[in-house]
């Protein structure tokens, strides 16, 4: 289990983290997702040993991360901007991973050629973005990494290989146990594949829930009433947002889909029908309670 | 899991072979270019030998070309080449993204610092190694290999890369900057005599006497310096005969040498603290650490005020055409203020990466402009009395004096009434400082004959140590007849007899190797022989003694001379090291009787020679005059 506990790091006086909580349970995948500068590659360099906390905890079952070899031998990551040196080929980084990872496996390496039809020769520099991509992904998880740490993964890949690497991954999910903590602005890839998701915003972490515990907490509702009686709804409902489209109203409030609808219907709409929320849209409403909405910009 | 994975993953765990592998084979280039390089070395040799050249070098020579390349290149080489293997081994904490690589392996601070220095240390010793290992062999097949030598160049090469990549993997520790890096460790290498020579020169410029030369303590703290200037070759010579012979070589400078390598190792320990404290975020700063930023700061805005506040006074004085050689003190301080917060301000924008640094810097550019003010204040009042310093007699071991050519060195125990009459003359200048300050200009106001003398004396105390001194001043004619001023005091020791004797004479114990009387109109050098060098060296400390030598003058305009000139060559007495060999050359004047009619009888001028030197300086006919003298 992963566990960060009342991070803080300042950068110049800057909190970029303000006492972060994350808890990642094991053989999941959890989806740490934010807004720009909420501190979510902060956390994850802090992860992977990087940095060194200014106060808190960052726990790798059970034991302190930064300086400690044994416990990164577990991790393997992604950067979004994967460092490899400037004249390397696929295969001199393979053996430099192979020095360093105890469970690098050369076999897997061998299979995945044909996965990543990349020829190990390549100077790694002159591949394209979406091809250095690839190659981070097939050494990295030739590592056979307990917990693997991905930092915007799939980007600049097309849509067949990011069907391809999230399957693999998914795959040491299922076979191996493998944890996986993935930090994407792709909300929608996210609801895929991810079982748990931490919310951040301001250096903090708002929510950290299952993704199914965090969908059936928040519903939206759509309302049809009768003309000119569109109802002042009950105070101790939280709406996070209202909306509407002619006299069909859209509420999006905080509660179990049953309770909250059993309440609007004793203003006995035309029509009323609960609907499932996006991540997405969770994602939007949450943080526009923490003055992060989007803004109606006329120009 | 392989074996090198499993030698690093323990916390303790001190060295990863793969990554000391991959730094070797990333940076080739560099090493084995420079092997390729020094190679040529032992192949022109090897042609050298087979061509029958060198086919008379024997161990002797191998010992000394050794000793040699260690001496003279050694510590350049090494200054340089292990900048470059620091720069390379410790270019990722200077990459945020390659940081963030070497720190998310799984080794520790610890692995990845040994590594890198091993890695850095054996980039920095292959080329030697390679190049040592070809001449080793040559000198093997030919026989004149020499162990010892060999054992010495090993060990004073392995201190100097221990001594500079020490140093520079130290300044890898400090900043996160590339470019930076090199600045820093030229800036390290040289900063103690850089500075003493900037506050000193600054103190020059109110303060009369003070030599702008690093001292002995600044210099010992600059490793390039000290070691280029300590490690030479001492040749061991014994006497046959007249004649010195080699016998052999030794390599100086091991203590300097063991002294800095201490350093080495110490700067290289405190350079892993510094790596296992230093933040990865720190990649792409100035400086390394939120603790150096201030010294970054302040420390860049003094030496600004040091250099460009004197450019700019230099400026200011040629604008409003302030003639004195000595400056003015309010001027100067305000100069240095302005290249102070210059300097504050350039520093801030290094630091921040930024233009936009002026918004809350008032305190800190007061602190600095304060700073460089009282610096300038300081140096310009002798707080430490070096302007009044004058050693006394009982503390004065030797004196060396130079002044328009006038060489010479009294020592308490041969010469002390000459060394007193020098420390007089320094009194006494010391005692006219507002004087010789006021006087600094071109005195064209003053009647009479004068004269510029740049005076240097150099004083070895009892203690060891060395007091310099340098003054620059004008001797005027109308002083000069004065014996209580510098002026008159400088005037008494040129024309002082055991200056003049000075010239030529050998000192006790000094033996005349050979004579040659150079006749400069025909371009002829005749050698003498033993009884002629000995005949003509007594006739001259005759002349000497009888003051038939004209003395030099203190306001110019000495007594032609005859072109004619005596060379003596003398080998001194002996000295723990062996013995020294010299020359000295002393012009022949019409006045010096005896040496003329010594020449004479020994057929070394011919009468119709000395008539036309005669006729051509206008003068009567030495002839009958020495006739009469003899």
């Amino acid at each position: 289990m992963i566990e960060v506990k009342d991070l803080v790091k300042t950068f110049d006086g800057f909190p970029a983290l303000d006492g972060a909580n994350i808890t990642v349970p094991d053989g999941g995948v959890y989806g740490l997702v934010g807004p720009n500068g909420a501190g979510k590659s902060t956390v994850i360099r802090h992860l992977t040993g990087i940095y060194r906390p200014d106060s808190g905890q960052v726990l790798v079952e059970g034991e302190g991360v930064y300086e400690n070899p044994e416990k990164k031998a577990l991790l393997a990551a992604i950067p979004d901007d994967w460092y490899f040196f400037p004249s390397a080929t696929i295969r001199d980084m393979m053996r430099f991973y192979r020095g360093f990872y105890p469970g690098f496996d050369a076999s897997r390496y061998e299979k995945f050629k044909e996965v990543f039809s990349i020829p190990e020769r390549s100077v790694i520099r002159r591949l394209s973005k979406g091809m250095q991509k690839q190659a981070a992904f097939w050494l990295t998880m030739c590592c056979r990494p307990k917990y693997l740490i991905l930092d915007e993964p799939v980007d600049g890949l097309d849509p067949v290989m990011r069907r391809q690497v999230w399957s693999l991954m998914m795959s040491d999910v299922t076979e191996h146990g493998t944890t996986v903590l993935v930090s994407s602005h792709n909300l929608r890839e996210l609801e895929d594949v991810c079982d748990h998701v931490g919310i951040m915003n301001k250096g903090r972490v708002l929510i950290e829930r299952s993704l199914s515990a965090l969908q059936e907490n928040i519903v939206k509702l759509q309302a049809v009433w009768k003309p000119g009686e569109a109802p002042v709804l009950p105070r101790e409902l939280e709406v996070l947002h209202t909306s509407h489209v002619g006299r069909v109203y859209t509420y999006i409030v905080r509660g179990k889909a049953p309770e909250v609808t059993e309440r609007l219907e004793r203003h006995e709409p035309l029509m009323l029908e609960a609907l499932p929320l996006s991540l997405e849209e969770i994602f939007i409403y949450e943080l526009g309670g923490e003055h992060y909405a989007v803004k109606e910009i006329i120009l | 899991m392989n074996w090198e994975v499993s030698t690093m993953l323990s916390k303790r765990s001190f060295f990863n072979p793969v990554l000391f592998q991959k730094n070797l084979t990333r940076f080739w280039p560099l090493w084995g270019g420079l092997s390729l390089l020094g190679s040529l070395a032992p192949l022109y040799m090897l042609l050298a030998l087979l061509s029958g050249a060198g086919r008379n070098l024997g161990s002797l020579d191998f010992t000394f070309a050794l000793y040699e390349v260690t001496a003279s290149a050694g510590p350049v080489v090494f200054f340089l080449y292990a900048i470059i293997c620091a720069a390379l081994v410790w270019s990722y904490l200077y990459n945020p993204r390659a940081v963030g690589l070497m720190h998310t392996l799984p080794a520790g601070r610890t692995c990845l610092f040994v590594t890198g220095v091993l890695s850095g240390l054996t980039m920095l010793l292959i080329p030697c190694a390679v190049v040592g290992a070809l001449v080793c062999l040559i000198a093997l097949s030919w026989g004149f290999f020499d162990l010892m030598a060999v054992a010495n160049t090993v060990l004073a090469i392995l201190l100097l890369a221990l001594i500079f990549f020490g140093l520079a993997t130290f300044c890898a520790m400090l900043t996160g900057h590339a470019l930076a890096l090199p600045v820093l460790y030229g800036l390290v290498n040289f900063l103690a005599p850089l500075l003493e020579a900037l506050i000193v020169s600054l103190s020059s410029e109110f303060l009369i006497g003070l030599e702008i030369r690093s001292s002995g303590w600044t210099i010992a703290l600059s490793p390039v310096i000290k070691l280029t200037e300590s490690l030479s070759v001492r040749s061991i010579t014994e006497l046959e005969g007249e004649r010195g012979v080699v016998t052999g070589y030794l390599l100086d400078g091991f203590g300097v040498l063991g002294l800095w390598g201490l350093a080495g190792a110490a700067l290289l320990g405190l350079a892993w603290l510094l790596y296992r404290l230093r933040s990865s975020e720190s990649a792409g700063d100035a400086a390394a650490f939120p603790w150096l930023r201030p010294v970054f700061r302040y420390g860049l805005s003094l030496l600004s005020a040091l250099t460009l506040g004197r450019l700019l006074y230099e400026l200011i004085r040629a604008a409003l055409f302030l003639s004195s050689r000595y400056a003015n003190r309010a001027v100067m301080a305000v100069c240095m203020a302005l290249a102070a917060v210059v300097g504050y301000y350039i520093a801030s924008m290094l630091l921040e990466k930024s233009l936009r640094v002026f918004r809350g810097s008032a305190r800190g550019v007061a602190l600095a402009t304060a700073a460089a003010a009282a610096v300038c204040l300081l140096a310009s009042y002798d707080l430490f009395g070096a302007e009044r310093r004058v050693p006394e007699l009982e503390e004065i071991s030797q004196v060396e004096f130079y002044d328009n050519g006038l060489y010479l060195l009294c020592t308490a125990a041969e010469d002390p009434e000459l060394l007193a009459q020098i420390r007089d003359l320094h009194q006494t200048i010391v005692a006219d400082r507002d004087y010789v300050r006021s006087a600094a200009d071109y005195p064209s106001n003053v009647p009479g004959q004068r004269r510029y003398h740049s005076l240097r004396l150099t004083y070895t105390l009892r203690n060891g140590t060395r007091l310099k001194r340098y003054y620059a001043f004008w001797v005027l004619e109308g002083r000069v007849a004065d014996p209580s001023t510098y002026d008159g005091k400088l005037a008494a020791l040129f024309s002082a007899p055991q200056v003049i004797l000075d010239q030529f004479a050998l000192q006790e114990g000094g033996v005349l190797t050979g004579m040659h009387c150079l006749n400069h109109y025909e371009g002829a050098a005749l050698e003498l022989d033993g009884e002629q060098r000995q005949r003509v060296y007594e006739a001259m400390l005759r002349d000497a003694r009888e003051g038939n030598l004209p003395g030099r003058s203190v306001l110019g305009g000495e007594p032609e001379p005859y072109a004619m000139s005596i060379e003596l060559q003398y080998r001194t007495p002996a000295q723990p090291s062996g013995y020294d060999y010299g020359y000295k050359e002393m012009q022949v004047y019409p006045t010096m009787m005896n040496t003329l009619h010594t020449l004479l009888e020994l057929e070394l001028v011919s009468r119709e020679q000395l008539e036309q030197w005669d006729e051509e300086l206008g003068i009567s006919s030495v002839l009958e005059r020495t006739e009469e003298g003899c």
